[in-house]
């Protein structure tokens, strides 16, 4: 196992898509060609890559006192998450909450931001989407 | 919840056909920088002796596929000085396969394949941990999709998993801090009472429980599971041949197991706060003709104390959804008992606090409740189920005294 920042194999085939748009700021998942819905994991079917709004609601999440990865060192204290995306039924996001207010709750709006995968410690040159707990008046 | 997220695999009935003729175990412990290979046979030898037989008898060897250091024919046959032909199984070893294991020992008896078959799984994770060579998270670090979409933010190991899972069966069921701290609390009372578990002079009560630090949020150190050194082993035959063995035969009733289909990915997994339980459990009480009320004592995979109580709920021993209440007070101590509204649970004192042997030591306790011989003895105890659980599969053996 490595003791850097664990970060993803940006020349396999099933995972490029999601990174490079990333990079771009944008959310792109696989969507079935067969009309089954999302292929998530990525298991191989025929797929389109489609931009989503990036956003949606958290669904759980564990708060990380400890790193129990030694890459994790840099952005621990940390919130791991799970969110339930717009527009993408039966996809959970696993994504890490920027900034985190004190108190969570299943079901907050959340919001895509486009920051390197170690914020707020050393960068790792890696752009991914992290999440922002919106407020009710950001909801629009 | 729908139920297509996953499946029972088919089983043809194995009812009566099996009995578990003599258990054994190397010593659990934290680091002890004992080998898995020594350790597994001196498992094997242990239950070799609690049959009566010797090694020659033994024609049968069953282990863990895909992990390394199990054992082998070599490694019998080096140890015991034998040369015979043993039939070799990778459908065996802990886990899932600590309850499925039978049942393929029962088509192999049946063939006359074996006539003695030894199960038996080795553990050195308290060394390997030591000496920073490896452990639990390995499995999910290197697989490609967790690599690549999980461990980038932070969604990793095994305990971040399950904090999500106890956090969202919290806000579905209203279950508490202190429910999860029940599980905990009342098992480490059984490693007290248990002379071979690691925890065995921690006690541990509710109240500190409560007072520990959050780890990864809402569980403690305390909800986690021990990481260990040891090894267990039991040793199958038929129901006819078991009864001119040594000690009084306990005979497998059902097997059943579960399958989801998100596999490990359980940030994928249809119904969140399940196991596979929903299917392997139904199907082995089938096979059986038993229900949960008739069990008597139940040893279940408990790798977090939120995997246990999703287990009680999901083998039908409460409704979904009221496990937490159903765990507080001493629901779970061996000596209250079904008769008084109890479960008796873990009474080894399971992962959380005799030994990360994952599960083969839970069925060499439940053979020893049912022979009447166990640390913690549940009263009269005539039927016991064990929960197997893998992440993606999970089993349910049940157990009988004729």
């Amino acid at each position: 196992m490595t003791t850097g920042f664990p970060l993803p194999d940006l020349a396999d085939p099933g995972l490029a898509p999601f990174w490079e748009a990333a990079a771009k700021g944008e959310l792109k998942l696989p969507r079935r060609i067969d009309g089954a819905g999302f292929d998530w994991y990525p298991s191989g079917a025929r797929v389109e890559w489609v931009r989503l709004p990036g956003t949606g609601r958290l669904y759980t999440w564990s708060l990380v006192q400890r790193p129990l990865h030694p890459g994790y060192a840099g952005i621990t204290p940390y919130v791991a998450a799970l969110v339930e995306l717009d527009e993408a039924p039966g996809v959970r996001l696993v994504t890490r909450l920027l900034d985190p207010p004190a108190r969570l709750a299943v079901g907050l709006p959340v919001a895509a931001r486009f920051v390197d995968l170690g914020t707020p410690g050393p960068e790792t040159g890696v752009i991914g989407p992290l999440f922002v707990v919106q407020s009710v008046n950001d909801e629009g | 919840m729908s139920s297509d997220w996953g499946w029972s695999t088919p089983l043809e009935s194995i009812a009566g056909q099996v009995a578990l003729a003599g258990v054994g175990e190397a010593p659990a412990s934290a680091r002890s920088d004992r080998s898995a290979l020594d350790m597994a046979g001196d498992a094997i030898e242990a239950a070799i002796t609690d049959a009566g037989l010797t090694p020659a008898d033994i024609d049968g060897l069953m282990i863990q596929k895909g992990m390394a250091g199990q054992y082998s024919a070599a490694a019998f046959h080096a140890r015991f000085g034998t040369r015979h032909d043993l039939w070799v199984s990778d459908a065996g070893g802990a886990m899932t396969w600590a309850g499925t294991a039978p049942y393929a020992a029962a088509a192999a008896l049946h063939a006359g394949t074996a006539r003695h078959i030894v199960n038996v799984f080795a553990i050195d994770w308290a060394s390997q941990k030591a000496a920073g060579t490896g452990g639990p998270g390995d499995y999910h670090a290197q697989e490609r999709m967790k690599a690549g979409y999980e461990l980038p933010f932070g969604y990793y190991p095994q305990p971040v998993y399950f904090a999500g899972v106890a956090r969202r069966h919290m806000h579905d069921h209203g279950t508490t801090e202190a429910q999860l701290g029940a599980i905990a609390v009342a098992q480490r009372a059984h490693a007290n009472g248990h002379p071979g578990a690691v925890m065995h002079d921690k006690p541990l009560t509710l109240d500190q429980y409560l007072a520990r630090p959050m780890l990864v949020d809402p569980l403690r150190m305390e909800d986690f599971c021990l990481i260990s050194d040891g090894a267990a082993a039991y040793l199958m035959t038929t129901p006819e041949r078991a009864r001119d063995l040594a000690r009084p035969p306990v005979i497998v009733a059902g097997v059943g197991e579960g399958v989801s289909r998100a596999g490990t990915y359980f940030s994928q997994q249809g119904d969140f706060t399940a196991t596979p339980q929903v299917f392997a459990a139904p199907a082995a009480f089938a096979m059986a003709g038993l229900s949960p009320a008739d069990v008597d004592v139940l040893a279940v995979y408990d790798p977090f104390t939120i995997v246990a109580l999703m287990q009680i709920e999901d083998m039908g021993f409460c409704a979904k959804g009221e496990g937490g209440a159903f765990v507080e007070g001493d629901r779970l101590s061996h000596a209250r008992g079904r008769v008084r509204g109890g479960l008796p649970f873990n009474t080894h004192g399971g992962l959380l606090s005799h030994a990360y042997l994952l599960g083969i030591s839970h069925v060499v306790e439940l053979v020893r409740q049912l022979r009447g011989e166990a640390a913690n003895q549940v009263a009269d105890a005539r039927v016991a189920a064990y929960g197997g659980f893998t992440g993606g599969d999970a089993s349910t053996l049940l157990l009988v005294r004729p």
